[in-house]
């Protein structure tokens, strides 16, 4: 089910606006897909937090899941949705607002 | 038993609670983890390191593609001077190709790395009007390309009249690519294509068919450079291959 859409906090995304769920958007912005494998290694989160993460940005609809069995071992992989790469630019327009445009 | 303790299944004795009956326990908000504040730099490192991976993660496609038209360019250049009528199919098929083969090539690997356990990725495709402006500029070059056979014949078009513009332009934007992405491979591609496209005009015997060859040997480079990239970092990765995300849900 998509939940809501997180709050703005002066104009920042609640959902984005943590530090982990930045790093794993900021990640999936730049990918068409990515497996789990891939986003635990670059994010370098422990499996149990990044499973968590993901699980509040597919809720969101931010991010699109998909699972399958590959030789029986399972195998998720996942996307940034239309409406998660429009909060993404929107937040990184809020943020450059918020900061002047400093990093 | 006394009223103010209160042992919960463990038998741990907790310590009195201090809300009023009906009162509801303030609920934590479910964050998914330890919430931390945001780092952007953190965030625009990583971010950077996963185009660098993600981008290594098609360097084994894009060098198999490249030796496969490498060969096909070989083959034609073997086979000698044909027919004009020859020239026009044979090099639509091959450029035409090049597309399908890579996309096939890379979904199978990224399938037997998913099976493998190991990180599949795919990078972030350009915008669709990109890629409907590049369809547009190839299917003009192929329209001049087939022009060019039928009015002045096959080995006319060498040099200035075709391979010198396209191959100039191609190895520019491969060159500005590489040094945006700062993926010095692909500069270099750049590079060696447009030096490629200029020697027909120094060596009157470079063929077009030998521009392919070439080309498809600075992709060959470029791929197995990504490739050797990636193999560096799976290799460094401590992970087991295991997937808890899909189990958790699946069970």
């Amino acid at each position: 089910m998509t939940a809501p859409p997180a709050k703005a906090n002066n104009g920042l995304d609640g959902l984005i606006h943590e530090g982990a769920r930045l790093v794993i958007v900021s990640v999936l912005s730049e990918c068409q897909t990515a497996d789990f494998n891939f986003l635990l290694a670059t994010t370098e989160l422990t499996r149990g937090n990044l499973s968590a993460h993901m699980k509040r940005l597919v809720d969101a609809g931010y991010v699109e899941e998909r699972k399958e069995f590959l030789d029986r071992k399972p195998h998720t992989e996942y996307r940034l949705t239309r409406t998660g790469r429009r909060a993404f630019r929107a937040y990184k327009k809020a943020w450059r607002q918020l900061t002047g445009g400093a990093a | 038993m006394n009223a103010e303790r209160h042992n919960d299944v463990t038998g741990q004795d907790r310590p009195p609670d201090s809300r009023t009956p009906g009162e509801e326990q303030p609920r934590r908000p479910q964050t998914g983890g330890n919430d931390r504040p945001p780092d952007p730099r953190a965030a625009g490192s990583a971010r950077g390191h996963a185009v660098r991976i993600a981008n290594a993660a098609s360097g084994l496609a894009i060098l198999i593609t490249a030796v496969a038209v490498g060969a096909a360019g070989a083959l034609m250049s073997g086979l000698g001077e044909r027919e004009a009528a020859y020239y026009g199919p044979a090099w639509v098929a091959i450029l035409v190709g090049i597309g399908p083969v890579y996309w096939a090539l890379f979904l199978l690997l990224k399938r037997a790395r998913g099976r493998a356990g190991l990180p599949s990725v795919e990078a972030k495709r350009p915008p669709a009007v990109r890629v409907a402006l590049l369809g547009l500029a190839v299917a003009l070059y192929l329209a001049l390309f087939g022009a060019a056979v039928i009015l002045f014949g096959a080995r006319r078009m060498n040099g200035l009249l075709l391979v010198l513009p396209f191959g100039v332009l191609f190895g520019g934007v491969w060159l500005v690519r590489g040094c945006l992405a700062r993926e010095w491979e692909d500069a270099i591609v750049g590079v060696g294509i447009a030096a490629v496209s200029v020697l027909p005009v120094v060596h009157g015997a470079v063929t077009p068919e030998v521009w392919l060859v070439l080309a498809a040997a600075c992709f060959a480079v470029s791929g197995a450079v990504k490739h050797l990239r990636w193999r560096r970092w799976v290799r460094r990765l401590p992970m087991g291959g295991e997937d808890t995300s899909a189990r958790e849900v699946l069970s």
